[in-house]
C-alpha cells in the first residue's frame, strides 16, 4: 500500500494550490494596479505624491509576492535556507534602491550638485541594484540543494542570453535610428525579465 | 539517466517528500531525478544508493548499458 500517496509525481498540498492562486492573483494585480497608477500619474500629473504612492504599492505587492512564494515553496517541500536569505536580501536591496533613487532625484533637482559630488549622488540608485546582483550571486554560492543550484545557474544563463540578445539587436536598431535610446541601467531589468521567463517556463528547467 | 528510484521508493511506501527529507534535498530534486530530467552528482548518487543499501549500479542504469540493450 502507498498510504494514498501519489508515487508517480509531486504531491500538491491544498495550501500549495491556494498559494499558487494567490501568487497569480498578486502578479496580475500588481500589473493592473501599476498600469492604472502609471496612467493616473501621467493624466493627473500627481508628481511626488503619486511617485511615492506607486513606490509604496510596488513595495506592498513585492513583499506579498515574496511571502507567498516562500510559503508555497515551504508547503511543496522546495524551500531552502539559501532561498530565504535571498528573498530577504532582495527585499532589503529593493528598499535601498527605492530610497537611493528618490533620494538621488530629489538631491539632483534641489541642490544641483556638480563635480565629484554629482557622481556620488548619481551612484546612489546603483547601490540597491548592485546589492540585488550580490544577492543573486550569493544564492548560487549558498544553495546546498544541487538541483536547485543547477536551476538557478540555468535560469541565470537564460537571463544573460536574453540580455545579450536584446542589447545586441536593440543596439543596432538604435545605431540606424530606428528605435529610441535606452539607458545602460536597463541591463539589470532585462536580465531579470529573462530570469523570470526561465523560472516560469520549461526553458529554465533541466 | 534511467533509474529505479520510483520502484525502490514504492517498495518502502515513501513519498517523494519522505525520500527528499531522508536525503536532505528538495522534493523537486527527487522528482527531477526520478523522471530522468536531472542526473545527480556522484556524491548524491552514492548517498541515494547507500540509503537503499544498494550498489550505485543497482539504482542507476548506466547510459551505455541502456544503449547496448536497446541495440
Amino acid at each position: 500500500m502507498t498510504k494514498g500517496l501519489d508515487m508517480n509525481t509531486a504531491i500538491e498540498p491544498a495550501g500549495g494550490t491556494n498559494n499558487r492562486r494567490k501568487l497569480i492573483f498578486l502578479v496580475v494585480g500588481e500589473m493592473i494596479t501599476l498600469g492604472i497608477a502609471s496612467v493616473a500619474m501621467i493624466r493627473f500629473n500627481l508628481g511626488w505624491v503619486g511617485a511615492v504612492a506607486i513606490a509604496l504599492l510596488v513595495a506592498a505587492f513585492t513583499y506579498g509576492l515574496f511571502r507567498t512564494g516562500e510559503n508555497r515553496a515551504k508547503e511543496t517541500g522546495n524551500f531552502s535556507a539559501a532561498m530565504g536569505r535571498y528573498n530577504r536580501r532582495m527585499l532589503g536591496a529593493a528598499a535601498i534602491y527605492t530610497v537611493g533613487l528618490f533620494g538621488a532625484i530629489w538631491i539632483h533637482d534641489a541642490l544641483h550638485p556638480t563635480g565629484a559630488l554629482a557622481f556620488v549622488i548619481a551612484f546612489l540608485p546603483s547601490i540597491g541594484v548592485l546589492l540585488m546582483v550580490y544577492a543573486m550571486g550569493r544564492l548560487v554560492a549558498e544553495e546546498e540543494d544541487e538541483y536547485q543550484r543547477h536551476r538557478h545557474i540555468r535560469a541565470s544563463l537564460f537571463g544573460l542570453g536574453t540580455l545579450l540578445t536584446v542589447a545586441t539587436v536593440w543596439g543596432f536598431f538604435e545605431q540606424f535610428d530606428l528605435v529610441p535610446h535606452v539607458p545602460a541601467w536597463a541591463a539589470v531589468p532585462v536580465f531579470a525579465i529573462g530570469l523570470g521567463i526561465a523560472n516560469c517556463t520549461p526553458w529554465g528547467r533541466p | 539517466m534511467n533509474n529505479r528510484l520510483k520502484v525502490l521508493r514504492a517498495e518502502r511506501n515513501w513519498s517523494q517528500q519522505d525520500l527528499a527529507e531522508r536525503l536532505g534535498v528538495s522534493r523537486q530534486s527527487i522528482n527531477a531525478i526520478e523522471t530522468g530530467k536531472y542526473d545527480p552528482s556522484l556524491p548524491l548518487a552514492f548517498r541515494i544508493a547507500e540509503l537503499f543499501a544498494l550498489a550505485i549500479e543497482q539504482v542507476f542504469v548506466s547510459p551505455t548499458q541502456h544503449q547496448s540493450k536497446a541495440i
